[in-house]
């Protein structure tokens, strides 16, 4: 049993080794290393202002669809927790919730061409109907669009990875409230959001990954038309534009640097938000 | 603390098509302490669960002091509630989770820190203020909830089977601290139990229940020596129960599988009459049957040992078992295998019509 356990342990190390710190180790020396030996000419690129504006454009996107997915994620599953929800319901958003997490890059892009595109069903229909919602400032092909789009798998994903937590919360820490003479709302305030904050800011720093991540999505929707950062990862590897594969490493040791930047925000909030844990 | 009374009115509750409560009415006394006891299923919490106001009877009322509280949200209704188990806010300390309630009341700060030191100092736990609830041992979670319970100042605290989660002696322990803490608050309370000592070692009344009903409501001396109903009588405590036909009413006589057997409370019944017979066995003496010739006859089927004193199983005529707690002293006397006979004074027996 023990060898068992040995050779399984080995081969996920193995696996981390291969596929994390291996290409990892890649990208972080292949961002300083030039023709003629280390340079910091790749990494001083990413501070041209077509870079900043496309790790801006990602930072906005993955926070704004991290915040509203986590928001509609949590409500949504405590909704359908709710004892008072039928079966039928909660069975329902659950099938969906891991199929529509899984559902991205070209198909989801079609789905909101069909629905939201300027021809889109929806669109039309409501041009019908006497509002155009391109009139609003709303395109399906900005980063408004994008962040409808993305909040697609964000919701469902957020569903699925707070259902634990929002099943955690007991029913004798409500009545408990209530009985110490707490309304609905200041028992969220003072009790559910608490306990359910550490779930709450873990979840929201996968999903800010998930997002800031995305490519094949937002290429499809945009055609590479809004400046994101693996979007420019893409042109510089693929050599559409220009081919430069150190760049790309730079733009990537980025990416890493914004994503350990978020772990940092995520660990000191949750050594706040978790106190009552860990002692 | 202000002591109130509680008055429930022929409350009624469905869920479903199940009828869970059917027209229970119960009244307290300010600063009583009183327990609703019953088995699993006999509507005792849901009846709690309507006079915190986490549930709405179908029908009746529940008035505090005269005021009618049926339709009063919990949070307005100012009662204290202990849950089974795990109802402490993990992510609060002892001091906090009993400060909540006054937090919420806007209670001065001041005020709050001595309610707070006072109340953990009477739940014993001053060193434990600044523990998280998963430091704390179940019982001292369950003082912490009381604690908490009391903080508020309630009308009435409400204890939803407290004890439950518990080891026994730690149960014990609690149960008599929980009474302490009771009658040095003379806070008006209603107890949900399903463990019958516990509820008669520490009510001032209580409310036997069985399938939503109120079968006897009463202190635990009567409960315990003059059920008034033969589900209490089997329920509470343990008894044999014989089958008998009153043969002389007037001197208290009554015949059991032919042999005729003192019973004082045959009185009022008419000659004849079928009765059930509930015979405590701390109330049998037994008797080698070579020694005496009155008493039902029967053969010793077992010992059991339960310290000071000994249960026998008699087997009466191979149809019946009856229970006998002696004095495990004489035990010996009365070996598995021998004849007995097995006697009662009149006034021990309780009877009941069938």
């Amino acid at each position: 049993m023990r060898a068992v356990q040995g050779v399984l342990i080995i081969g996920f190390f193995a696996y981390i080794v291969a596929f994390l710190l291996l290409p990892s180790g890649e990208v972080l020396f292949g961002a300083f290393r030039g023709e003629h030996g280390l340079t910091l000419k790749y990494v001083d690129q990413l501070f041209e202002p077509r870079y900043l504006h496309a790790f801006r454009n990602s930072i906005e996107l993955a926070l704004a669809t991290a915040i509203l997915g986590g928001l509609f994620g949590t409500v949504i599953a405590y909704l359908t927790l709710s004892p008072r929800a039928p079966t039928w319901l909660r069975t329902g958003v659950t099938s969906f919730s891991g199929v529509a997490a899984n559902f991205a890059g070209v198909p989801l892009a079609f789905a909101f061409v069909s629905t939201f595109g300027t021809m889109g069903l929806l669109t039309v229909w409501l041009r019908q109907q006497g509002f155009n919602l391109y009139d609003t400032g709303f395109s399906l092909f900005s980063l408004s669009g994008l962040v409808l789009t993305y909040l697609y798998f964000q919701i469902p994903l957020m569903v699925i990875i707070i259902t634990p937590a929002v099943r955690g919360l007991r029913r004798e820490w409500r009545e408990a409230a209530s009985n110490l003479g707490a309304t609905p709302w200041q028992y969220w305030r003072y009790v559910g959001l608490p306990i359910l904050l550490p779930a709450l800011l873990a979840s929201m720093v996968l999903l800010f990954g998930n997002a800031f991540a995305a490519y094949a999505t937002p290429y499809a929707l945009t055609s590479g038309n809004i400046a994101l950062v693996p979007i420019e990862i893409g042109n510089v590897l693929s050599g559409n534009v220009m081919s430069s594969p150190q760049l790309g490493q730079a733009l990537a040791l980025g990416m890493i640097g914004i994503m350990a930047m978020a772990m940092l925000a995520y660990t000191l909030l949750q050594r706040h938000a978790a106190r009552w844990q860990c002692r | 603390m202000k002591t109130s009374g509680l008055h429930i009115r022929g409350v009624n509750k469905s869920f479903a098509d199940m009828e869970v409560l059917h027209s229970i009415s119960l009244e307290s006394k300010p600063g009583e302490f009183i327990s609703l006891l019953g088995p699993s299923g006999c509507g005792k919490t849901t009846l709690l669960r309507i006079v915190a106001g986490f549930e709405r009877p179908d029908s009746g009322s529940i008035l505090i002091d005269d005021r009618d509280i049926t339709l009063s949200p919990a949070e307005h209704r100012n009662m204290g509630m202990v849950f089974q188990a795990y109802s402490l806010f993990p992510h609060l300390t002892a001091a906090e989770n009993i400060r909540f309630g006054l937090r919420l009341r806007r209670t001065p700060k001041s005020r709050q820190q001595s309610i707070v030191d006072d109340l953990l100092a009477l739940a014993g736990l001053s060193a434990h203020r600044d523990r998280y609830p998963h430091q704390l041992s179940g019982g001292q979670q369950q003082r912490v909830a009381l604690a908490r319970a009391l903080a508020i100042q309630p009308v009435l605290l409400l204890l939803d089977e407290p004890l439950s989660a518990l080891d026994a002696k730690v149960r014990v322990q609690l149960r008599e601290e929980i009474k302490r803490i009771q009658r040095e608050t003379g806070i008006t309370t209603l107890f949900v139990t399903h463990d019958q000592e516990e509820a008669l070692s520490i009510s001032d009344r209580v409310a036997v229940m069985h399938d939503g009903r109120l079968v006897q409501f009463d202190t635990p001396a009567k409960i315990y020596h003059r059920p008034t109903d033969s589900f209490v009588a089997g329920f509470i405590g343990t008894s044999t129960r014989l089958e008998g036909r009153v043969s002389d009413a007037h001197n208290g006589r009554v015949d059991i599988l032919g042999i005729s057997m003192p019973a004082a409370g045959v009185q009022g019944h008419s000659d004849r009459a079928r009765v059930n017979v509930y015979v405590r066995p701390e109330a049998i003496e037994l008797h080698r049957a070579d020694t005496v010739a009155h008493g039902l006859e029967g053969r010793v089927l077992e010992h059991t040992f339960l310290g000071a004193t000994t249960r026998v199983q008699v087997a009466v005529h191979d149809c019946v078992t009856l229970l006998a707690d002696i004095q495990s002293a004489t035990a010996h006397r009365f070996p598995v295998g021998s004849q007995v006979r097995a006697a009662w004074a009149p006034e021990a027996p309780r009877i009941l019509t069938t």
